[in-house]
């Protein structure tokens, strides 16, 4: 239930912040005859009594640490296991066997990593493991789908496209 | 035709990978604009964030590698090239990011909608990594008699195991999906969320791409998969029919008739 406050255009704003866009409500006080500059402000107070503080230099460490660990450990990964693919000359059942075993691996580490990242936020551990299973090799996919794999490819690796 | 970007010393960069990589970077770049506009940027959406990529990775990598497993097989190329040159769908990479975002929002508590941050983002994003595909990929479209049909040399055709169509005019088919994207992203920038309930303007956009991608793929050149219909259109059905059936519940549930705020001059009164 939402608090209120006896002022129509502080109510009707926390009444409909989550479920309206900012555009819808101020188009619909501004059309009930509110001033604009009055409802931007309300709005504005409300969205961040909602919002937690903007802390951008937290934002940027926890997605450099993700990207470049990640990066590294799924990139690395896959590199390792194409060379030893391509070295022991692969069948689709041991490529999968060996790509299970790796997405594992690689889960549980990105779940390690998510967590030390993400400390002083509230995660629970199998959530962390949850996230890092999705987020998997899709570092490795991602990194090996492009940058790594033109590598591979040049250094005869993999057969060419 | 242009496939290869760049070579770099024993680096091959292909025209493919720069123009995803710099569609995904745009995307990202104005996405975490509109999030910064509204005091959004915090750790959590970072994790989200990267959940989205990565998971979208995931899933245009997984929905699609598995129709060329017994092609790369056969042709007695390592299998890992499924991994590294496989196909990889844009309708997987809607639907690994969307379940990964998902994920992630639970495991962090984060209960905000953030769809319609991505609403512009998705169709420029989409725009420039087409411009991708249309240098690098053949079939452009399937054979036309119009005057906008396209043809490519014999050579460019040659390099494909698969090219029908390419002998003659071809329909430009990434550039119809281009001019979609670019006007979608147009409508977006101008009028700001198109729909009043948060969230929804994303998934309108979903919705609308997925039926013009339906109605493309009938001159895209893809194969024909099951019932005269290629493998994004199969995609396609569940996912637009679960995007369909979103919007008949909110109009059944008048998520649209939305509460009418108390006249001013009552409120002065």
């Amino acid at each position: 239930m939402v608090e209120k406050t006896g002022d129509p255009i502080r109510d009707y704003v926390r009444a409909n912040l989550h479920s309206m866009t900012r555009e819808a409500i101020r188009e619909r006080l501004i059309a009930a005859g509110h001033d604009p500059k009055r409802v931007d402000e309300i709005w504005e107070q409300e969205w961040t009594a909602v919002t937690p503080p903007s802390t951008e230099s937290a934002l940027w460490t926890t997605s450099l640490v993700l990207l470049v660990v990640g990066g590294l450990i799924g990139g690395g990964a896959a590199t390792l296991l194409a060379s030893f693919m391509s070295s022991e000359g692969g069948t689709a059942t041991k490529f999968f066997v060996l790509y299970a075993i790796l997405y594992v691996g690689l889960g549980l580490g990105l779940a390690l990593v998510v967590r030390w990242a993400a400390r002083g936020l509230r995660i629970s551990g199998g959530w962390a493991l949850a996230i890092g299973i999705v987020l998997v090799p899709t570092y490795g996919a991602l990194m090996y789908g492009t940058c790594l794999a033109a590598a591979s490819i040049s250094h005869g690796v993999v057969g060419a496209p | 035709m242009l496939p290869v970007f760049a070579r770099i010393g024993p680096l091959t960069v292909y025209t493919h990978d720069v123009f995803t990589l710099l569609g995904l970077l745009v995307g990202m770049a104005l996405f975490f604009r509109a999030l910064r506009r509204d005091h959004l940027l915090e750790p959590r959406i970072a994790i989200i964030s990267i959940a989205a990529l990565t998971g979208g990775a995931l899933g245009a990598h997984l929905l699609t590698s598995w129709e060329v497993l017994g092609a790369v097989q056969a042709a007695g190329m390592p299998i890992t090239t499924v991994l590294t040159d496989g196909p990889r769908s844009i309708l997987g990479g809607f639907a690994g990011g969307y379940v990964a975002i998902v994920l992630a929002k639970r495991a962090l508590g984060y209960t905000l909608s953030t769809g319609d941050y991505y609403a512009a983002a998705l169709p420029l994003g989409l725009a420039i990594a087409r411009i991708g595909c249309f240098l690098s990929e053949l079939p452009l479209g399937t054979p036309t008699t119009l005057p906008w049909g396209m043809t490519v040399s014999p050579e460019a055709a040659a390099a494909f195991a698969r090219c029908p169509g390419c002998s003659g005019p071809m329909h430009p088919s990434m550039l119809y999906e281009i001019g979609f994207n670019l006007g979608a992203f147009a409508l977006i920038s101008w009028k700001g969320t198109l729909l009043p309930v948060r969230g929804d303007t994303v998934k309108a956009f979903l919705l609308a791409y997925a039926v013009f991608r339906f109605g493309v793929e009938f001159v895209r050149g893809n194969e024909v998969q099951w019932l005269g219909l290629t493998g994004p259109q199969l995609v396609l059905i569940p996912l637009a029919a679960l995007l369909a059936w979103h919007f008949v519940r909110q109009l059944a549930t008048g998520a649209y008739q939305l509460p009418v705020p108390p006249l001013a001059s009552a409120a002065d009164g």
